[in-house]
This record gives C-alpha cells, structure tokens and sequence, in this order.
C-alpha cells in the first residue's frame, strides 16, 4: 500500500541556462509511484528541457535530483535507462526495416553462448512483454509496416523492457487519431497500476483530465503550480500556463459567405479516397473530419498538385484547373500548410526571412534583383502580425519552438496572397495560446473573403471553427455537416461508419 | 572581470565564424615561413592563375552541393571541354580553324549540353546526381577520346592563347581576371536572385520547397545548366592558358573541387555554404599544392596531405558547429 505513493524521484531548484538564455529558474518536480503526473505550459515553457535533464542528456546548471531517496547526477541517457528512466521522445528513434523484437532489443540482443544473437530468445522475451501490456503486436512484424500508434506503443514496450519504474511521454498523442490514443491512455493507466511513475507532457486538455493525477505547470522557465488534477479548473490551468485567460479557445466570428469558388467532382486516387465531390464557397471554413487513415491529408495534397488524380475534377471559379505541381496551385491563389512543418512545411536550415519568402520572392524583387529593404518590410509585416518570437529575421527555423515554427509557415502561406487556404492538422503540438491566434487568425481570414479548408484530427477543433464539416471514412464522403447540425457523436459516427456507402465501384 | 569575459566571448564568436579565414591564414603564414620564394609577388601571382579554373569548377560544383545535388564529371568535362574548343580553332590537320571565339562558344556549349544532360536526368528520371554524374564522366571522357583520337591537341592560334596567357596591364592574367568576375556574378546570383534562393531551399528540405511552390525540377535543371557553362568556360580557359587540349586532362579534378567546397565549409548535406567560402576553400588547396611544390615535397606526399586536411577541416568544422 505505501508503495503505492512512495516518492520516486526529486528534482529540486533545478536551474538550466543555454549560453545565455534562462530556461528553467528554480523549478522543482516531485514524482510518485502508481501515479501519471501531467506536466504542461507552452511551447518553449522548459517541460522538455526538464525532462531531458531528468534522463540525463542535459546537464543542469544548478539544483539537485534524487533517485529513489539517493542524490544522483545523471551522465548519459544508457545510465538513466539502466537505473530504470526512459523517455520517449516525439521523434521516433526506430529501425523501419527491422521487425518489432529488434527494435525492442536494439543494442543489447540477447546472445547465445557463442555470441550469436539469440533470436528464439529474443521473441519469446518481446512476445511476453508485449502480452503483458495487452498490446497486440507480432513481435516479428517490420517496423515500416506499423501506424504511428503502434510505433509510439513498441518504444512504451522498449522503455519497460528495460524495468522502468519511470517513464516519460513527450506529447505521446500528438500524431494519433482518437481510437488510437484511447488505446494508448488505457496503456498508461496500466503501467501507472503496476506502480509505475509516467510523466506525461501534453498540450490536451481533455487527456490530461481523462488520465493524470498530478499537475506541474511550468512558464516561461519557471516552476508555476503543482497539485493535484481534480483540483484545478480548465479555466485556471490555462491561466497558469498563458498567464492570462483565454476567453475563448476557438473565437468564430462569423462572416458573409459567398459563391463557390471551388469545387472538386469525383475526384479519385486509389488506394487513398474515392468519388470526393464538395464545393469551398467565399469566406467559408470548412473542416474536414475522420481518422487517420482516411485520405484526407491525401485529399488535400491532391488539392495541392502534390499528388496526381487517378479520375475527378477540380473547378476553380467555374473553370476546370489541373495542378501538376504545387506552384501552378499557388499561382491560381491556392496554397497549403502541410501537416509535418518539418517534413515539407519549413526548411529547419534556412532563416525565419528566407522561409516566409520562400512562396513569393518575387514580391521582393526590383529590376530581376531581390531587395533588401522589401523583404525586411514584409519580415516585419508578418512576424509582427503574427507575434513570431525572434532575435532577428535571420534565426534558423530550425531553433525556433514548436508554435513559433507553425507561424512562419503560416506567414509564408499568407505572403504568397492566396484565395483558398489549405491547412492540414494547423495546430498539431502548438501551445495553447499560439492554437488560440491560429484560430483567431483563421476566422479573420474567412471573414475578410479567403476560403479556408481545414484538415483536424481533434474534435474540439472541427466543431468550433468550422462553417461546415465533410467527414471522410477510408477514403468516401461519408457525410457533409452544416455547423448548425453537427455534434461530436455524429462526427465520430460518420468517421468510424462502414459499409454505409459502396466502395466506389472501378 | 566582466570585460574579460566578453572580449573571450568575442574572441570565441570571431573563431566560431571565421574558422575557414583563420586556417587558410595558419597555413598562409606557415609557407611563408619554411617555403622558398612562397611570399614573393610573382609567386602568389602564380597561385592565383594556377587555381583560377579549378577555382571556377569548384564555385559550379559549389551551388550543386548547396542543392543537395553532385557532380563527379567535372574531371572529364575539363577534358571535353578543351577538346571541343580546341578543335574548333586549331590549324593543325584535325582542327577546323575558326575564330577564337567559336572555340569558347564551343566549350561553354558543351559544357551548357553536359548540363542539361544531368539535369533532366536527375531531375525528371529522379536518380541520384552520384549515379548520373558518374556515368556522365565516363561518356564525357570517352567522348573526348574519340573526338581527339586520343591525341592531345595543339597548334592554336595566338587570338585563342591569348586570354589564358596574357594579362591585363601586364599585371593580373586575364584567367585570374574572369575568375574574379564569375565570384561576384555567382554570389550576386546565390544572394541576389530568386533561383539562388530557391537553390538553398531546394537543398534544404526538397520536399518543403515543392511544397511551397517552387519548380524543382525546373531549379535543378536551371542549377546544372549554370554549373555546365561554368565547366565549360574553365575547360576553354585552361585549353588556352596550356595552349594544348588533351583528352585525358583534369582526372580527379573532381576532388579538388569538390575538397575545395568541403573546407570552405558547404554542408555536404545540402542547404548552406556561399560563394566566397568555396573561393577561400579553392585558395587553400591551391596554395598548399603551390607550398608543397616550393618546398620540394614529392607528388605521392602531396596527396597525403591534402586528404588529411579536407579531412581535418570537416572535423573542425562539425565540431564548431555542434553537429557530431
């Protein structure tokens, strides 16, 4: 029983400084068995860097850490492992053409006596614990064959094999549909009955009240309020994390809505989606809803040019268009945010000037020679339009923090003076406040006349911004929601629906 | 003591961000020490033509490694190049006799072909500049076999000669003199005119600079078209200042100017580097190749070296910038 509540680790006035910049002050996090803890702030509020610290890749400049009642200094991230601490970090350390058991035992393979690597050993080790945790995984299945649950449920898996008595989960959700991250929840609550401590860093709300007990808050560095979770208020623990209250996550105004601009008939590619047909009408948000898995991302890119149509059209102002590659798409005033910003959305070693300009340098150039003083004009314009926090125009995207990323794609996307707004997954891993300007900045935008698709795997989102909503379940319109109609449970019943509509026969 | 601090500071950002300037001052200041005749006028006159075409090839292959991209058959097109030109303007039995400047429009045009030819391979049949190029340097080399019957060629006229061995007031040769004007023209390029931009965006993240509406393809095949002329123009130039074509001329070319862009600090994985980087980099190579002569050091040793120090440099390098 006292088990159950025995301390497991203390950091204590932890202070961290990076040449110069003060990331964590005087913060302190203390972590129990059996229970999930939530740490939560902003982009750029230091929850990482604790973390981090905790697992030993960093090296605090001031404060203490006791592991199981004895003082520690953490060297490599392998010791931390070997003392029973892992974290599982956003971006997947895996092997993708290696099977399950590999990955799990990468590194330390058990041998034999003749220092082969024990394979019989080796499945029947990884078989046990993936059974343990219920998860359903053939443990010689290859990693590339996995969703981005199931990789996020073999590195849970990886972290255990080790007996770990403490887990860290940065953002676990944040790339997962809702079905999957049930399953993941129901995973952590497991873990956290077998008197296991789990950090768990998120931006949801809705998660951190479903699964966690304790709250640390962090801000700007600092060490902001700890207690427990049924204590605090949604309203509160925004305050603490923004220090001011957001009144309204998903401020919708509400504009005039005007003809089609564009629409898309039959438009088809196999394998991703089938027969989509809707109309995009002047100063319109529309949401596109489902599961992972369900084209959409695909549909968008399409959209785009970034993918080739098998069959289908697409009709801007009455005029049939086909986009070969996304410039013709961004000279005809449509253009997308991309659902990875680091993926396709930024280039991480260019600066936040040459990455805003990227889509429309030509606005900058004077007798075929780009200026200087216009391009520092429009760097101006949108990162203050857009509050991008920055020491100059030239920092690197690629040091800038989560939130701060998504804004220069979105300055990038708005300088090239597009008509039709793609916006694929907008507000994925962004702090709280930085969501609330997009949203902000989205209904603007459709108000001042733009039209907007937005692609969403969070509820919350679809339904608050939205003018109307078109469901989409493996690939099939299954169904296209006025605001005023829909609800989450018809959402969800639309995404997870079969065999309701034929698959589109060839 | 906070003063202190801070000058260490500088001292450390100056160190940080000069690295390449302060290593070619080491070894500038290390020959002029122990190397014979190495601080003398005529001699750094001497360097500067000596690296004055390799120099070009390796701003060319500069910008393709920034794309993200390679070429391996600069060698053989230093080959090509001066055979093409060569033919054109040479008096001798296999040559036609033109003019002069047919000759240069001949080995810039066939640099300009070669170009395109990786271009549009790498771009639209979407293999890897390693492969296309390695097979380009086979052809080109081939091709200037067959075209010179495997014979060197000479017999220019003096009109051909002349750019590559006079010079301007009798001072700077005129080699030294275009390689300054393709420096500037390719840095205002890079700096100044979108498809440099879009060249460092490309070899950033190829994915993300599609995606925000840049023509690809059209800046690859527009980045090799650049960098063939480059080729061409110094595959002409060293025709005319050696006043004889051969065939084989330039074999591991390449690797020097691709070292040269290494030291002067282009990222091998594409995205970042400048011009006058790659120019300080070409600098170094030729001066250690000029240093290493003087002191009399022999050819196999040579070798040695200049593998130790592209590969000290990179190392030097990643360790500055945090990256290994």
């Amino acid at each position: 029983m006292s088990k159950e509540n025995e301390i497991i680790v203390e950091m204590k006035h932890i202070d961290m400084r990076f040449q110069g910049v003060h990331a964590l002050d005087d913060v302190s996090i203390t972590l129990r068995r059996g229970e999930v803890h939530a740490l939560m702030g902003e982009n750029g509020a230091g929850k990482s860097t604790l973390m981090k610290i905790l697992v030993g890749l960093y090296t605090p400049t001031g404060g203490e850490i006791y592991y199981k009642g004895e003082k520690v200094r953490f060297k490599s991230v392998m010791d931390t492992k070997k003392l029973g601490i892992s974290m599982i970090f956003q971006e997947f350390n895996q092997v993708k053409y290696m099977t399950v058991m590999e990955n799990i035992y990468l590194g330390r393979e058990p041998k034999t006596k003749t220092g082969c690597v024990d394979s019989q050993k080796m499945y029947e080790d990884s078989k046990r614990l993936l059974e343990s945790l219920g998860v359903d995984l053939e443990p010689k299945t290859k990693m590339a064959e996995l969703t981005v649950a199931k990789f996020q449920l073999v590195e849970i898996v990886k972290a255990i094999s080790y007996d770990a008595d403490v887990i860290i989960m940065d953002e676990p959700t944040s790339a997962l549909s809702q079905s999957e991250i049930d399953y993941l929840l129901k995973t952590v609550n497991l873990l956290c009955s077998q008197g296991k401590a789990i950090v768990f860093i998120s931006h949801k709300l809705e998660e951190v009240y479903g699964v966690c007990n304790r709250v640390t808050i962090l801000r700007d560095g600092h060490f902001i309020h700890t207690g427990l979770v049924k204590d605090i208020t949604e309203q509160q623990m925004i305050k603490y994390m923004v220090d001011r209250e957001v009144s309204e996550l998903f401020p919708k105004q509400y504009g005039e809505i005007g003809d089609v601009v564009l629409e898309v008939k039959g438009l088809t590619r196999k394998g991703e989606f089938q027969d989509v047909s809707f109309a995009l009408r002047k100063g319109e948000i529309l949401g596109l809803a489902g599961l992972m898995g369900a084209g959409r991302t695909e549909l968008a890119e399409t959209i785009m040019g970034l993918r080739t149509p098998d069959s289908g059209e697409i009709y801007l102002n009455g005029e049939k268009i086909v986009n070969r590659i996304p410039e013709d798409a961004i000279k005809r005033g449509i253009i997308m945010v991309p659902e990875d910003r680091k993926k396709n959305g930024l280039v991480l070693k260019l600066g936040i000037r040459d990455n805003i300009l990227m889509s429309s340098i030509g606005k900058c150039v004077r007798n075929g020679v780009i200026r200087k003083s216009l391009e520092k004009e429009l760097c101006k314009k949108f990162g203050d339009m857009l509050e991008i926090k920055r020491s100059s125009d030239e920092q690197l995207c690629g040091n800038l923090s989560g939130g701060n990323q998504q804004k220069v794609v979105v300055a990038r996307v708005l300088n090239a003076d597009p008509d039709i707004i793609i916006l694929d997954e907008p507000t994925r891993g962004i702090d709280i406040k930085t969501k609330s300007d997009i949203h902000r900045l989205m209904s603007q935008l459709a108000c001042s006349g733009k039209s907007i698709i937005m692609v969403s795997s969070e509820l919350p989102e679809v339904l608050g911004i939205s003018d109307r909503i078109m469901v989409l379940h493996e690939g099939i319109v299954t169904g296209i929601l006025d605001r005023s109609e829909a609800d989450p449970n018809i959402i969800m019943q639309y995404a997870v629906k079969t065999g309701s509509k034929p698959a589109c026969a060839p | 003591m906070s003063a202190k601090s801070i000058s260490k500071k500088d001292v450390r950002y100056f160190l940080n961000n000069n690295g390449i300037l302060i290593g070619f001052a080491i070894i500038f200041i290390f020959l002029s020490l122990f190397a014979p005749n190495f601080l003398s006028a005529d001699n750094m006159v001497n360097i500067l033509k000596q690296i004055s075409c390799i120099g070009i090839a390796t701003i060319g292959v500069g910008i393709l490694i920034i794309m993200n991209n390679n070429d391996l058959s600069i060698g053989s097109m230093f080959g090509l190049g001066g055979v093409a030109a060569g033919l054109m303007v040479s008096t001798s039995v296999a040559g036609f006799g033109l003019p002069a400047p047919v000759g240069f429009l001949a080995g810039i045009g066939t640099g300009l072909l070669f170009g395109l030819f990786n271009g549009v391979v790498v771009a639209k049949g979407h293999i890897p500049a390693f492969i296309v190029t390695m097979g380009t340097q086979s052809i080109a080399r081939g091709l200037a076999l067959v075209l010179a019957h495997g014979m060197p060629i000479g017999s220019f006229p003096n009109s051909f000669n002349y750019l590559g061995t006079a010079s301007l007031f009798g001072v700077i040769p005129y080699t030294v003199v275009i390689f300054i004007i393709v420096i500037f023209v390719m840095n205002f390029i890079m700096k100044k005119r979108p498809i440099g931009r879009y060249i460092y965006a490309v070899g950033g993240n190829e994915d993300a600079a599609k995606a925000a509406g840049i023509n690809v393809d059209k800046i690859k095949i527009q980045a090799y078209l650049i960098e063939g002329a480059l080729l061409g123009l110094a595959a002409t130039l060293m025709a005319s200042r050696l006043k004889s074509a051969s065939p084989n001329l330039g074999t591991g070319y390449e690797l020097d100017a691709i070292a040269g862009c290494i030291i002067g600090g282009v990222s091998f994985t594409g995205g970042i580097g400048n011009v006058f980087d790659m120019v300080l980099g070409a600098l170094i190579i030729g001066v250690i190749n000029n240093g290493m002569d003087l002191m009399g050091v022999e050819a196999f040793y040579k070798q040695i070296v200049k593998g130790s120090i592209i590969i000290i440099a990179v190392l030097l390098d990643r360790k500055r910038s945090g990256r290994g």
